[in-house]
């Protein structure tokens, strides 16, 4: 009966320490989904009275040097706004405010 | 099989922008109102990259001509679908070209601020640097980080990603989810880049979490990790050996109009623990590595000289660290760098570049970069 117990302990051991690798990941990624999704709001009150200019000169700048918005047109604006979305990760009325901005050249 | 891939890569990058330049410039005559509705026909594609070329002396003296280096990089969007890839060429060390695909992925915007991705990411996950400052019209300095391209990631890694950008409160908060093959491991401890095929059962598991505390400032303070059950081959030795690798980063670039301009503060920390294996010549080491930089710009864009105003001026350090035991082939290393760089425009620049290393010594570089 003992030597059952110890061998079940022993494996619990085992089990967890096997998760021991991913377990720090799970808690961190679960953590940030629970805040990412319960967050959940497409807009906030600042940004609402932002114009897409203020925020086309405040996040462009954050990485390079902003474009002027007669440097393309109105329709390479559109994937221009796609290709920095996956770099930098816009909110979707940054998006919607800075290509706005940007395609009344 | 890799360069008959890299090949493949290259030509289908090149029948899209010649295929399709005509139609998008055709199509721009005629504007589309709305994104939310498939119309046929109405595609848009447009190729950017960017172009790097100067020359370098070292500190004893000798001055040569670098050898320069292109990306071209294709962007197509079709309503909520968009598409990218980059090719990259540069001469290697043996003087031959060197062509390579830098990454290429299919992106749907889900909306509200999601993006479901697949295909191949650059630089997962070691935070901003090289993705996102390693272009060299956006970066100041000739120089990168110490280390930054030394841990084995920075080639890119193939898999699927969820990213989204959501407010909390006054906040932002920006996330990455992926799974992807994951990295390879040597014989000697050393994590390398993937390979065109998974070289074991294992995936990689990322997050990359990010929070600027203010919505209406570029203040961005991100953590990212990501781990893998094993690195190393099916059937060797070091296929069980696990892999954690964090990175730390922040940036920020303020307007300072105390300053009559603006400052650009950005840094860096990878970090990279790999479990316990006995390694091919060395035998067990404590397999901890990392790499850090912290970067510092001054811009005076506001000042009443059209010259100086295109003037920045910068400084950096970074750092990577070996460590004790392993046979990497590069010891520990801090680099110093100091730059003056000259916008002509917001896409072209001229760098002036002192950069002094510990073990490898010192250099300056004079090169132009130009995003095309």
């Amino acid at each position: 009966m003992k030597s059952r117990g110890n061998e079940m302990k022993s494996m619990l051991k085992k089990f967890i320490s096997r998760l021991h690798g991913i377990r720090l990941f799970l808690v961190t990624s679960g953590i940030g989904l629970a805040i990412a999704v319960s967050a959940c709001t497409t807009t906030s009150p600042v940004v609402k009275n932002v114009s897409g200019a203020q925020l086309w000169a405040m996040k462009c700048q954050t990485c390079h040097n902003a474009p002027p918005p007669n440097q393309f047109s109105p329709q390479q604006w559109d994937v221009i706004i796609a290709h920095m979305k996956t770099y930098a990760n816009l909110t979707q009325p940054e998006q919607d405010k800075i290509v706005a901005f940007l395609k009344q050249r | 099989m890799k360069n008959g891939y890299t090949l493949l890569a290259g030509i289908l990058l090149l029948l899209m922008g010649v295929c399709l330049a005509p139609v998008s410039r055709s199509m721009a005559q005629s504007s589309s109102s709305s994104d939310n509705t498939f119309s046929p026909g109405v595609t848009k594609d447009l190729l950017v990259g960017d172009f790097d070329f100067g020359a370098s002396v070292t500190g004893k003296g000798n001055m040569q001509y670098d050898a320069p280096a292109v990306s071209l990089i294709n962007l197509y969007r079709m309503n909520k679908f968009f598409f990218q890839a980059a090719i990259g060429g540069e001469f290697a060390d043996s003087g031959n070209p060197s062509i390579g695909v830098k990454f290429m992925n299919i992106n749907y915007l889900l909306g509200n601020g999601w993006e479901l991705r697949a295909g191949q990411f650059d630089a997962m996950p070691f935070g901003r640097f090289p993705r996102t400052f390693d272009p060299s019209w956006i970066w100041p300095l000739e120089a990168t980080p110490k280390g930054m391209y030394a841990l084995g990631l920075t080639d890119g890694d193939f898999g699927v990603m969820l990213q989204g950008a959501q407010y909390l409160g006054n906040s932002v908060i920006r996330s990455f989810f992926y799974v992807t093959n994951g990295p390879t491991i040597s014989d000697n401890g050393l994590i390398d880049a993937p390979t065109i095929s998974d070289n074991n059962k294992f995936k990689m598991y990322g997050v990359r979490f990010s929070i600027s505390p203010y919505a209406l400032s570029n203040l961005e303070i991100g953590v990212n990790a990501a781990y893998t059950k094993g690195a190393g081959a099916t059937g060797s030795a070091y296929e069980r050996v696990p892999v954690t690798m964090w990175a730390f980063d922040f940036n920020y670039a303020p307007t300072v109009e105390s300053l009559n301009g603006f400052v650009r503060l950005r840094g860096q920390l990878n970090l990279v623990n790999v479990g316990h294996a006995n390694w091919a010549n060395t035998g067990y080491f404590k397999d901890n590595s990392s790499t850090y930089f912290a970067m510092l710009a001054y811009q005076p864009s506001m000042s009443e000289n059209s010259f100086v105003r295109k003037l920045m001026f910068s400084t950096m350090l970074s750092h990577i660290q070996v460590p004790k035991g392993a046979n990497w082939g590069r010891p520990s290393d801090t680099q110093y760098d100091l730059g003056l760089t000259y916008w002509f425009n917001w896409r072209t620049n001229l760098k002036f570049n002192y950069s002094l290393t510990q073990h490898e010594g010192n250099a300056f570089f004079i090169h132009v970069g130009v995003q095309i």
